[in-house]
């Protein structure tokens, strides 16, 4: 490495078991820079983070700083070599002071605490980095801006010569991430180094140097801001190889709408999170929505199961108006779902893969009798033991919880049971994360399976390739908004990327 | 599987009964007497003696149905802990119905004091129960809330409306003879209110693991997230489930107004609520769990009693025991945890 870099972490492998978070990865930075670390979620970005700061131990690989060598063990270690993290999520106790969570992060307080020398001291650095924090305040007196300005203060206190901001704009408006920014700046002006941790094109543009990018836990290139243009970025962090094997189209054209979001509005705590104008999937037809993760994927996928209560706006499943009705109602009207977070959302994990199976038919016949007074239960081992058997479910048996099954199969067990359900429209979140290769074609094949039986297939995902390979319509998602549509058989990467970083308008297809 | 996990559930109670008894034996020594022949008293002074055993009966009764009522929140991830003044609460509405409509048909006193008591139980738990569904209030602090009240309700209307006609004491009127729970076994006070006991946890079994309404409940319990996701109303369930724990309770007061106590008096119910936790927790959440649980508790009272009456050793003994035992058991299940953590199965999780 040039002697110019300030600190260097050298072919750092991490695993988990048998998963690999980041495999041979070299990310130098230089004294003085805005160093961005650029990638998807789950691309290795926190994980290389949280062996620079001693939360997790790299299993190869080296550290440098200064071209010393340094082995960082404990959060401590890494505080006393000058690594202060900002975290996204604050780590601030409300109902104190400033000045008192301040002191909380600092070590080596003597018995008496010195509540003068820290407030001075918060003085000194607000005024210095135009902060604007006064010491006094409580902390749930403040914004989110405020409040990061004294994780800022905090990591300052403790001598950090090299800040990471993780993802530092997700909770901010426009307006305090320029402001931000400008802190940044002087952090800059001051000798510090910055790295920040992000998956947002413009604003990496905006304030960084150089970027490192990082794709499925390997990086990918260190580019020079200034011989880069958001769209290359895009390309890098999503990977610019277009699917060869794209499952041919549908066959059929059915012009009946299974799906119809007219007008949709959503916001979270004030913060829009979806803006549709118009969406529709047509029976038999696989509707693929790209994006940056985080862009309203989940709030979409949730609007179009009936989990969140809309602003504004109606839904139609199969030309009946649901909207505000409930998730039952969704289902009823044949919305079955592939939900984003298996574990979280889409199975009772203590549950055993039987139970599982059933979840949403349990009070029907033939798994239960007398209107849901009597559980067959025999009804449902034969049933689960076909399953397995039709849907290639490895277990050794039905009678497993489900959360002894790999993520695969946990998965496949989601997918028979909603494919089961025989519904109309199937709405279907990252349906292949953390799949190994087979399990997710064979996803994939049921998918093309559901739609050339006449389903509807909305299938929202960050993986562009899976987006290529399966849609007969793609379109692209950004703060809540459909950007644009591409034709998924001959797309035009360029364009895909560039509405992937917010930079062409919405389209009024 | 699963029987080989309710097995494995089964020794961790068993396991933790065996130990706590064995750490009390230390107790005993320390106290300068022999554990052996403690325990040979206390045990055989139940199951040699009739009334004894009768005695143990009664105790395991109001204990095993608060005990219930946990176990029926619980299993909607719900925590319960009002069992008490939902019992309470059961046992007025009982009484008052006792005293008040005596003259009616006996059959048809009784349905309804059983029937007034669950009511009163409910709506005692409904308020909890509508705080959680809709608000999302912490159900632990409101239910232990709830049981103040509840106690000094109960004691304003056995010094006031309730208060019996000679006005002496804080407590109300006797029910009539006729009107109290038909006896079982002679010589003892074992009533018919143990085979109510019985039939109730019949149900309540049935109900959690035959019927589509009890699945959907577990769910709830085990994974909110993936049963609203199925269509399953969350906040109905635990409202649901609030309600049926705490008529429960309620029917518990009723019966043993009518089994044992026959009168109302102040101060009544104090610490079946918290007997009740402990009896879910180490019947492990089962209904038959928590009646052989009550049982053994019912036992080691009585027991102790005599063994504090014929070796002078303290009968509260039993309670460090009780707490040994409740120890091991949620540490076991701790321990279990922490062996088996969660797989991280995707990449989204290390992101």
């Amino acid at each position: 490495m040039s002697e110019r870099e300030y600190l260097s972490m050298e072919h750092i492998t991490k695993r988990f078991g048998d998963f690999t978070a980041n495999r041979d990865v070299t990310f130098c930075v230089r004294q003085g820079e805005v160093h961005a670390l650029l990638g998807e979620n789950g691309a290795g970005k926190s994980t290389l983070m949280n062996i620079l700061s001693g939360l997790y131990q790299s299993t190869e690989g080296e550290i440098y700083i200064n071209g010393k060598k340094v082995s960082i063990q404990t959060p401590q270690d890494a505080r006393a070599l000058g690594i202060g993290m900002v975290y996204q999520h604050f780590m601030l106790i409300p109902a104190m002071t400033v000045t008192e969570n301040v002191m909380l992060s600092m070590s080596g307080l003597g018995p008496v605490l010195d509540f003068e020398a820290t407030r001075a001291k918060i003085r000194s650095l607000s005024e210095q980095y135009h902060l604007e924090v006064n010491p006094d305040r409580y902390v749930r007196d403040l914004s989110v801006g405020e409040q990061q300005r004294i994780e800022i203060i905090k990591v300052l206190c403790a001598n950090a010569s090299i800040l990471i901001f993780d993802e530092p704009t997700a909770v901010l408006t426009p307006a305090e991430s320029e402001g931000l920014f400008e802190i940044m700046r002087l952090l800059i002006q001051e000798g510090h180094t910055i790295i920040f941790i992000s998956h947002k094109l413009k604003e990496i543009m905006a304030i960084c140097d150089r970027i490192t990018v990082l794709r499925g836990g390997e990086k990918v290139c260190v580019v020079d801001k200034n011989s880069t243009t958001v769209e290359d970025l895009g390309n890098y962090m999503v990977g610019h190889k277009v699917a060869l094997d794209r499952y041919p189209g549908r066959e059929h054209q059915e012009e009946t709408h299974l799906l119809e979001l007219e007008g949709v509005v959503y916001s979270e705590q004030g913060v829009q999170k979806l803006n549709i104008d118009h969406l529709h999937v047509k029976a038999g037809e696989i509707l693929g929505i790209a994006g940056v993760d985080g862009n309203g994927q989940s709030e979409l996928a949730k609007a179009a199961t009936g989990l969140i209560a809309l602003d504004q706006g109606q839904i139609q499943v199969a030309g009946q108006t649901v909207t505000g009705k409930g998730a039952k109602a969704f289902i009823q009207a044949g919305v079955t779902h592939i939900p984003e977070d298996r574990n979280r959302m889409g199975l009772v994990g203590s549950m055993t893969l039987y139970e599982n199976l059933v979840l949403k038919q349990i009070g029907e016949a033939p798994f239960s009798s007398l209107h849901g007074g009597h559980i067959n239960y025999k009804v449902l081992h034969h049933h689960a033991k076909e399953m397995i058997q039709k849907y290639d479910i490895r277990t050794a048996s039905e009678n497993l919880p489900t959360s002894a099954l790999s993520g695969g199969n946990q998965q496949k067990v989601i997918v028979a049971r909603e494919m089961e359900l025989g519904g109309k429209l199937i709405v279907a979140v990252h349906p292949t994360r953390g799949v190994d290769i087979g399990a997710s074609d064979y996803i994939h094949q049921q998918l093309i399976a559901a739609r050339d039986r006449g389903c509807a297939v909305l299938l929202i995902s960050a993986d562009l390739d899976e987006i290529l390979r399966l849609s007969d319509r793609m379109a692209v998602i950004y703060e809540g908004q459909i950007m644009g549509y591409e034709d998924p058989e001959n797309p035009d990467i360029n364009r895909i990327s560039l509405m992937m970083a917010g930079k062409e308008g919405p389209a009024h297809a | 599987m699963r029987k080989w996990k309710g097995l494995n559930k089964l020794l961790i109670s068993l396991a933790a009964i065996v130990i706590s008894l064995a750490l009390g034996a230390i107790l005993v020594v320390i106290e300068g007497n022999n554990p052996l022949e403690a325990y040979a008293i206390l045990f055989s002074s139940v199951f040699s003696n009739q009334v004894n055993f009768g005695e143990a009966v009664i105790k395991a009764v109001p204990i095993a149905f608060t005990g219930l009522a946990v176990v029926v929140a619980y299993r909607c991830g719900t925590f319960n802990l009002g069992a008490e003044g939902q019992l309470l609460l059961g046992a007025a509405g009982c009484i008052w119905f006792a005293t008040s409509f005596s003259h009616l048909p006996v059959p048809v006193v009784l349905l309804c004091c059983l029937l007034i008591g669950g009511i009163a139980g409910a709506l005692w738990g409904l308020v909890p129960g509508l705080l959680k569904a809709k608000y999302g209030i912490n159900e632990i602090i409101t239910t232990i809330l709830m049981n103040y009240v509840a106690a000094y309700l109960v004691s304003w209307l056995v010094n006031g409306p309730l208060q019996e006609a000679s006005g002496h004491n804080p407590q109300t009127d006797a029910i009539e003879k006729f009107l109290r729970l038909p006896i079982l076994v002679k010589t003892t006070r074992i009533h018919l209110g143990v085979v109510l006991l019985i039939l109730l946890s019949i149900a309540i079994y049935y109900y959690l693991f035959y019927t589509a309404g009890g699945f959907r409940m577990r769910a709830v319990g085990l994974n909110r997230d993936a049963a609203e996701c199925s269509g399953i109303n969350i906040r109905s369930n635990v409202l649901k489930a609030m309600l049926l724990s705490s008529a429960i309770a309620g029917i518990g007061g009723a019966i043993e107004i009518l089994g044992v106590q026959f009168r109302l008096i102040d101060g009544f119910g104090s610490g079946y609520g918290f007997d009740g936790v402990d009896m879910a927790l180490i019947g492990q959440l089962q209904p038959f769990g928590v009646l052989f649980t009550a049982m053994l508790f019912g036992i080691l009272r009585t027991g102790a009693n005599s063994m504090q009456r014929l070796a002078g050793i303290p009968a509260s003994v039993i309670d460090v025991i009780q707490a040994l035992i409740i120890f091991f058991v949620v540490s076991a299940g701790s321990i279990q945890l922490i062996r088996r953590p969660k797989k991280k199965t995707g990449k989204e999780e290390l992101s």
